[in-house]
C-alpha cells in the first residue's frame, strides 16, 4: 500500500500544478458542465482536484460533519474518512441506464485514537447538479482502513457550515461494502465515476387504502407531501429481491404529491420511492489505478401508485346510518397539532421514514362517493368513520 | 367513572392540600368536558377539515351529524350550536337537535330529509337544554343533528360547528367540530 505521506506529498505536487490551494473551491476547482436540452450532463471531477483535498485537520475551515467510526483498525496509515456530494435528486432523475457522474469531493479527515472524526472544508457554492431544488444536498461519507469500508448518506438542507453541519453520522466498518478491493491507494484520492444501470425499482409504503362493496360507491385518495421525506440507502446488495440494507439515507423531496381517480376497487395506496441501480467504480487520482468496483441503490425520487391485489379486508365496529347522495373527505395531517391517521402505515417500512422527517405539511384525504342516497353505509375498524384508523364502504 | 364515594374523597384530599398550598383546588366540573369523534383535542388546520358534500333530494334538506358525549362526573347541558364559519349562500337552516340512538343502528354522518328516518331506538332532545349520553354508556351514543335546505343551484352549508356548553351551571364552554357540512353547487362542489 502507499504510503499516506507519498501521497501527501503527490496532492500537494499536483495542487501546486493546478494552482490549487488546500482549501477546496468547487466553482473553480471542478469542471462542471452545463446540461443540454434539459438533460444535464454528468459533471466531470478534475482528478487533480481530487487529490488536492486537504485533511481537515490542517485547515481552519467550518466545520461540516462530526461523526464517529467503528470496528475500523490502523493498518499503519490511519483511518481516513471521505466525503462527497452526490448529485442532486433532479440531475438523478434525469439519467438513462448507461448515464454516468462522479461524486463531489467534499472533505477528508482522519479518524482519532477514540474513534471520532470532524471533516472542515470551505465550500463556496457547489455546482447546480449537486443541489436539489429545495436546496438540499445529499452527501456520502466514507471510512476506510485500507482493509475494510464503512459508508453512510445524509442530506441537509442550505450551505454547509460550522452553523448549518451535516448531522452527525456513525459509520461502521463492513467488509462486504467492497467487493473487489485494492490495497493500494489512499482513500483521499479516489476518483470515482457511478454508472446507473437500471431504475424503476420501487419500494412502496401503504399510505391508505378504499375498499367499496360494488362497482357504484367509488373512493379515491390524495397525498400531499411539502416537506422532505428521508429514503434509506442499499449498499452492495445484488438485486433488489434481497433485503433492503439500509445505510443512512437521502432526502427526497419537496413538494410531492399524488391525486388517485376515484375507483370502485378494492385499492392499497402506495407511496413509492424509485431506486436507480448503480455501478460505483473507484481509481486513484494520481496513480490512474484500478482500486475498486461497487454497486448499490439509491433513492431517484418519489412516485405514487396503488395495488388492488393487496388491499386486505377487515372487521368493523362502528357504522353510519344510510348516507345521503354525495361525497365524504376525511382529511388527516401529521402535523404536530394533529394527529389523525388515515391508515397511515409507512413507518415500519425497510428504506422509506416518512414519519420521521416529514414535519409538518404532508397530509392525505380519503374520499368516499355515493351515487345514490340511503344505498351505502361507511364503517371503520376501531371507531366511527370521522376517527377510525381503516374505513370501508358497505351496503346499508 | 369513579365511584362517589372515592370522587368526593379525592375532591376534600385537593381541597385540604389547595388550603395548605394556598391555592385553590379544581372545582367538580373541571373533570368533565363534552367530547366529539369529529373533533380532536387540537383542531387541525382548515386545510384538513373533513367534509360532506350532499346532493340532497327531493326535501332539498340533509342532515348532518356530529357524535358528542360527557366524559367525566358532572351534568354537560348543550347550550347552543352554531356555524364556525359558512361557505356559499344558497342554504338555510331547519333544524338543530340532539339524538340519542343506539350504537349498533349507526351514527348519522349525512343522511336525506330533516329530520331523517328515524333509527329505531332514536330519542330526540332539544337545542338547547339537551344533556348527551356518558362515552362509557356501550349501547347508546348521542349526535347533533344540523339540518340544512338546499335554497339555490350555488349550495352551501356550515364551514365547521361550536358546540357550548356549560358543566354542572358553570360559565360556558365550547368545541369546535372541524367538519365542512355543504349542499353540493356552484359555490360550493358541482352536483
Amino acid at each position: 500500500m502507499s504510503a499516506p505521506t507519498h501521497i501527501g506529498r503527490s496532492a500537494l505536487a499536483i495542487a501546486a500544478i493546478a494552482g490549487l490551494t488546500l482549501t477546496l473551491a468547487p466553482a473553480v476547482a471542478l469542471g462542471a458542465t452545463a446540461g443540454t436540452k434539459g438533460r444535464p450532463t454528468p459533471v466531470t471531477v478534475n482528478a487533480a482536484a481530487l487529490a488536492s483535498l486537504p485533511d481537515s485537520v490542517r485547515i481552519p475551515a467550518p466545520k461540516i460533519l462530526d461523526g464517529s467510526a467503528t470496528g475500523f483498525a490502523d493498518h499503519g496509515y490511519g483511518v481516513q474518512v471521505y466525503a462527497s456530494a452526490l448529485p442532486s435528486e433532479e440531475t438523478l432523475d434525469a439519467m438513462q441506464p448507461g448515464d454516468t457522474t462522479h461524486n463531489l469531493p467534499l472533505a477528508r479527515g482522519t479518524v482519532d485514537a477514540r474513534g471520532r472524526f470532524h471533516l472542515r472544508a470551505e465550500l463556496g457554492a457547489l455546482p447546480r447538479d449537486y443541489v436539489g431544488k429545495a436546496g438540499q444536498v445529499d452527501v456520502v461519507i466514507v471510512a476506510w482502513d485500507g482493509k475494510k469500508q464503512g459508508e453512510v448518506t445524509a442530506s441537509t438542507f442550505g450551505s454547509l457550515s460550522d452553523e448549518r453541519p451535516l448531522p452527525a453520522v456513525r459509520l461502521v466498518a463492513d467488509e462486504t461494502q467492497v467487493s473487489q478491493a485494492s490495497d493500494s491507494f489512499d482513500k483521499a484520492s479516489l476518483d470515482c465515476k457511478e454508472t446507473l444501470l437500471s431504475r424503476n425499482h420501487l419500494r412502496n409504503a401503504s399510505i391508505g387504502e378504499s375498499l367499496t362493496p360494488d362497482y357504484s360507491q367509488t373512493a379515491s385518495m390524495t397525498y400531499k407531501g411539502s416537506q422532505s421525506v428521508s429514503l434509506g440507502v442499499a449498499i452492495n446488495v445484488s438485486n433488489d429481491t434481497v433485503g433492503f440494507k439500509s445505510s443512512g439515507s437521502v432526502s427526497r423531496t419537496s413538494g410531492f404529491s399524488a391525486t388517485w381517480s376515484a375507483s370502485a376497487n378494492n385499492r392499497s395506496y402506495l407511496l413509492q420511492s424509485e431506486l436507480g441501480y448503480y455501478k460505483q467504480t473507484c481509481y486513484n487520482a494520481v496513480s490512474g489505478t484500478y482500486a475498486y468496483t461497487k454497486y448499490s441503490y439509491r433513492a431517484i425520487k418519489l412516485t405514487g401508485g396503488y395495488s388492488t391485489g393487496s388491499a386486505s379486508t377487515f372487521s368493523v365496529v362502528s357504522c353510519t346510518s344510510p348516507l345521503a347522495k354525495g361525497t365524504w373527505t376525511r382529511s388527516a395531517s401529521n402535523a404536530k397539532a394533529y394527529s389523525n391517521g388515515v391508515g397511515f402505515d409507512i413507518s415500519g417500512l425497510a428504506g422509506i421514514d416518512v414519519t420521521s422527517t416529514s414535519n409538518y405539511d404532508t397530509s392525505n384525504a380519503l374520499t368516499y362517493t355515493q351515487p345514490t342516497a340511503n344505498k351505502y353505509k361507511l364503517c371503520g375498524n376501531n371507531d366511527y368513520p370521522s376517527s377510525a384508523g381503516r374505513i370501508r364502504g358497505y351496503l346499508a | 367513572m369513579p365511584r362517589p364515594t372515592a370522587f368526593w374523597a379525592s375532591a376534600l384530599s385537593m381541597a385540604v392540600l389547595g388550603t395548605l398550598t394556598g391555592c385553590t383546588g379544581p372545582e367538580v366540573g373541571d373533570a368533565t368536558t363534552l367530547v366529539s369523534s369529529d373533533a380532536p383535542v387540537q383542531p387541525p388546520p382548515e386545510d384538513y377539515w373533513s367534509q360532506y358534500v350532499a346532493v340532497p333530494g327531493a326535501s332539498a334538506s340533509t342532515t348532518f351529524g356530529v357524535t358528542v358525549c360527557t366524559q367525566g362526573p358532572g351534568v354537560v347541558e348543550i347550550t347552543d350550536v352554531r356555524p364556525k364559519g359558512t361557505k356559499g349562500t344558497d342554504f338555510a337552516l331547519v333544524g338543530i337537535r340532539l339524538v340519542t340512538f343506539r350504537k349498533d343502528k349507526g351514527s348519522t354522518l349525512a343522511s336525506d330529509d330533516f329530520p331523517p328516518q328515524a333509527r329505531a331506538g332514536d330519542v330526540a332532545h332539544s337545542v338547547p337544554g339537551s344533556t348527551p349520553s356518558s362515552c362509557d354508556d356501550l349501547q347508546v351514543s348521542s349526535e347533533v343533528q344540523i339540518g340544512l335546505r338546499k335554497t339555490g343551484p350555488g349550495g352551501g352549508g356550515w364551514a365547521g360547528a361550536i358546540v357550548q356548553y356549560t358543566v354542572d351551571g358553570s360559565e360556558s364552554r365550547s368545541i369546535v367540530i372541524p367538519f365542512r357540512m355543504l349542499m353540493c353547487g356552484s359555490e360550493t362542489e358541482r352536483c
